[in-house]
């Protein structure tokens, strides 16, 4: 039986605006094993991204439960989850989000520099070279094409050896190509480091490269595909 | 709370934040040091400007300590007693005793006239005492034994159209006339002596007022300014006149000063608050256009306080930075200065005196200005809602 890292229990999340509530979640139970590649998919507002900001404990839900590793995380405070981000979850985002000011592989050191890590610069180094970009970590993200910088910020992501990769429509702003070559790079990840990932797609030819499509409309959970 | 590798962390952040944008961080470090030289530099100038008046009106006017006949009487007596008796103090470096009356001048070609101060000294001693001799416009200045020569301030030489070598007629206060012949033209820089006097010798003085042994004033200069007070208690009891100092002989400039003070206290601060202002203003913007770069931090595990002390870091180097410059770049005008005097006006040369207790406090109140305004943006923007920042930036 395989470990189930992630759950979530009637998970909801209300946004008000003035007078006007809306939800954006509406009680999603889920659950992901260790080593799994998941892609979350759904129209827009399905609430793919509020999933993503909840299970990545970048925001409050305003009801429910999620549970990494067994923890019940939804109950963290800011600095408890601020830890918890930095040792446990690895983001990639849709716009990348490197830094300007560093290099290719100041960027991937920096999770573990302020974790506090000694080994950074040589660990940072090995990312590289398993995204195929080493001979590239002297550059500034301006010096890079959309695909390096999405690969510099799967190597960022890995740095602390998290338990959970977060990806975030990471194919969007990128060509077909470069798009095919990150999937490769995260199911390589998921095949050769049984690492877990959660996708966030709109592109169901990419997502049907994951193990599995969590389908999502009106917030709720409305199919699961095993691919 | 935040460990010491996180700080390290920070500070390898804020020094590449810091060093991204040279342009801004030539700005803050430029407006830093401006605002420091703006308040450092015109408190030096007014310093150098009290201090040059007060210096003037020593070497010129009132020499370190002034003795003057009680308020009932005209004259001090027995000066020639008097002088000896101070001659026998040690650190007594001059002493030159005085006749001040009035008198009237005429320019005799065109009939003009004024009434003026008449100094009466014998140069020899004056010169130990004041340095009125070095104020010699054109001409010479006068000889012991001269009497019928006299020095008169380029003012009034100027109004009544006098020059050196002319031959002038003097009515003095006991109705007594007499011509004398202008052998020096005096500027001092100095309103009372270029516009209202007229200098003779005492020999000169006495034989035409027909007094001996007496003077209005004694001026005395000592060896050591700051020792006035004491000599003031050891001269009191030599003579029967009034004893002051030139601190006393000045409290009208004082007074004067004291109103300045109060505008130029009233400047300092309204420039240290201006100066403040612009900084945080500058510091502020640049912190608040970081909203991005703090929510990929936060996104990537920085703690509130991770990103905080990167800000605080930031700011303590634009602070430092600025106030260090600023330092030296004062220092350095003011050293500059100090060999090239500014003329205030014609015959006052001010070197502006740096003012080390007022360059720390500057120095302070900048710098906290400058951390302030970095930590509130920072601590505005590790406040806000990461997902708000940076999805879809």
């Amino acid at each position: 039986m395989k470990n189930i890292i992630l759950r979530t229990k009637n998970l909801k999340k209300i946004y008000k605006m003035g007078k006007i509530e809306f939800s954006a979640l509406n009680g999603v139970d889920l659950e992901i094993e260790e080593g799994e590649f998941v892609a979350i998919m759904g129209s827009s507002g399905s609430g793919k991204t509020t999933l993503l900001n909840m299970i990545g404990l970048l925001d409050f839900q305003t009801e429910g439960k999620i549970f990494l590793d067994n923890t019940d995380v939804a109950t963290m405070d800011e600095q408890q989850r601020a830890s918890y981000r930095l040792k446990k979850i690895g983001f990639v985002f849709q716009f990348f989000n490197l830094l300007n000011e560093l290099t290719g592989a100041e960027n991937v050191m920096l999770p573990g520099m302020i974790k506090g890590s000694s080994n950074s610069r040589e660990k940072a180094l090995e990312l590289l070279q398993l995204v195929g970009l080493k001979e590239r970590a002297g550059h500034k993200p301006s010096e890079l094409s959309g695909g390096q910088q999405q690969r510099v910020s799967i190597a960022r992501a890995l740095i602390n050896d998290p338990r959970l990769i977060l990806a975030d429509e990471p194919t969007a702003n990128l060509d077909s190509n470069s798009a095919m070559q990150v999937v490769n790079l995260l199911r390589k990840l998921r095949n050769e480091q049984n690492q877990t990932i959660v996708m966030v797609t709109h592109e169901l030819e990419l997502g049907k490269l994951a193990d599995r499509i969590i389908w999502l409309k009106d917030g709720m959970v409305i199919k699961n595909e095993i691919n | 709370m935040i460990n010491l590798k996180e700080i390290k962390t920070a500070a390898f952040l804020a020094k590449k934040d810091t060093l991204k944008d040279w342009k801004i961080f030539a700005l803050v470090i430029v407006a830093l040091s401006f605002s420091l030289l703006n308040i450092v530099f015109i408190q030096a100038l007014m310093s150098g400007l009290v201090s040059e008046i007060y210096a003037q009106t020593v070497d010129l006017s009132t020499g370190h300590m002034v003795i003057e006949p009680d308020k009932d009487q005209e004259y001090l007596d027995n000066i020639n007693n008097l002088e000896k008796k101070l001659e026998a103090l040690s650190g007594v470096a001059g002493i030159s005793p005085r006749y001040v009356d009035r008198a009237i001048i005429i320019e005799k070609k065109h009939d003009k006239k004024s009434s003026a101060t008449l100094i009466a000294f014998t140069p020899s001693k004056e010169n130990d005492v004041t340095k009125l001799y070095k104020k010699i416009k054109s001409g010479e200045f006068l000889s012991d034994g001269e009497e019928n020569e006299i020095l008169i301030g380029k003012t009034l030489a100027n109004d009544l159209e006098l020059a050196v070598g002319d031959k002038v007629k003097m009515v003095f206060s006991n109705g007594v006339s007499k011509d004398f012949r202008i052998k020096g033209v005096l500027d001092a820089g100095m309103e009372p002596i270029d516009k209202d006097s007229i200098y003779v010798t005492t020999q000169g003085y006495e034989k035409f007022l027909n007094v001996h042994d007496k003077a209005s004033s004694v001026v005395i200069r000592l060896a050591d300014i700051n020792q006035v007070e004491n000599y003031r208690y050891m001269i009191i009891p030599l003579t029967r006149g009034e004893v002051y100092t030139w601190k006393t002989k000045t409290e009208y400039i004082q007074r004067q000063i004291e109103s300045w003070g109060m505008v130029t206290a009233m400047t300092t601060l309204i420039g240290i608050l201006t100066a403040a202002t612009a900084i945080a203003i500058i510091i502020y913007i640049n912190t608040s256009s970081k909203k991005r770069e703090i929510a990929i931090l936060k996104a990537i595990g920085g703690s509130n306080s991770f990103i905080m002390t990167i800000y605080t870091i930031e700011s303590i180097i634009f602070g430092l930075l600025g106030i260090l410059f600023g330092n030296i770049v004062a220092y350095g005008i003011l050293g500059y200065m100090a060999n090239r005097p500014m003329a205030a006006r014609e015959g006052l040369q001010v070197i502006p005196v740096y003012n080390l207790e007022l360059a720390i406090s500057a120095s302070i109140i900048l710098f906290l200005s400058a951390l302030t305004a970095g930590i509130y943006p920072a601590w505005k923007a590790a406040k806000t809602n990461i997902t708000k920042t940076i999805w879809g930036v």
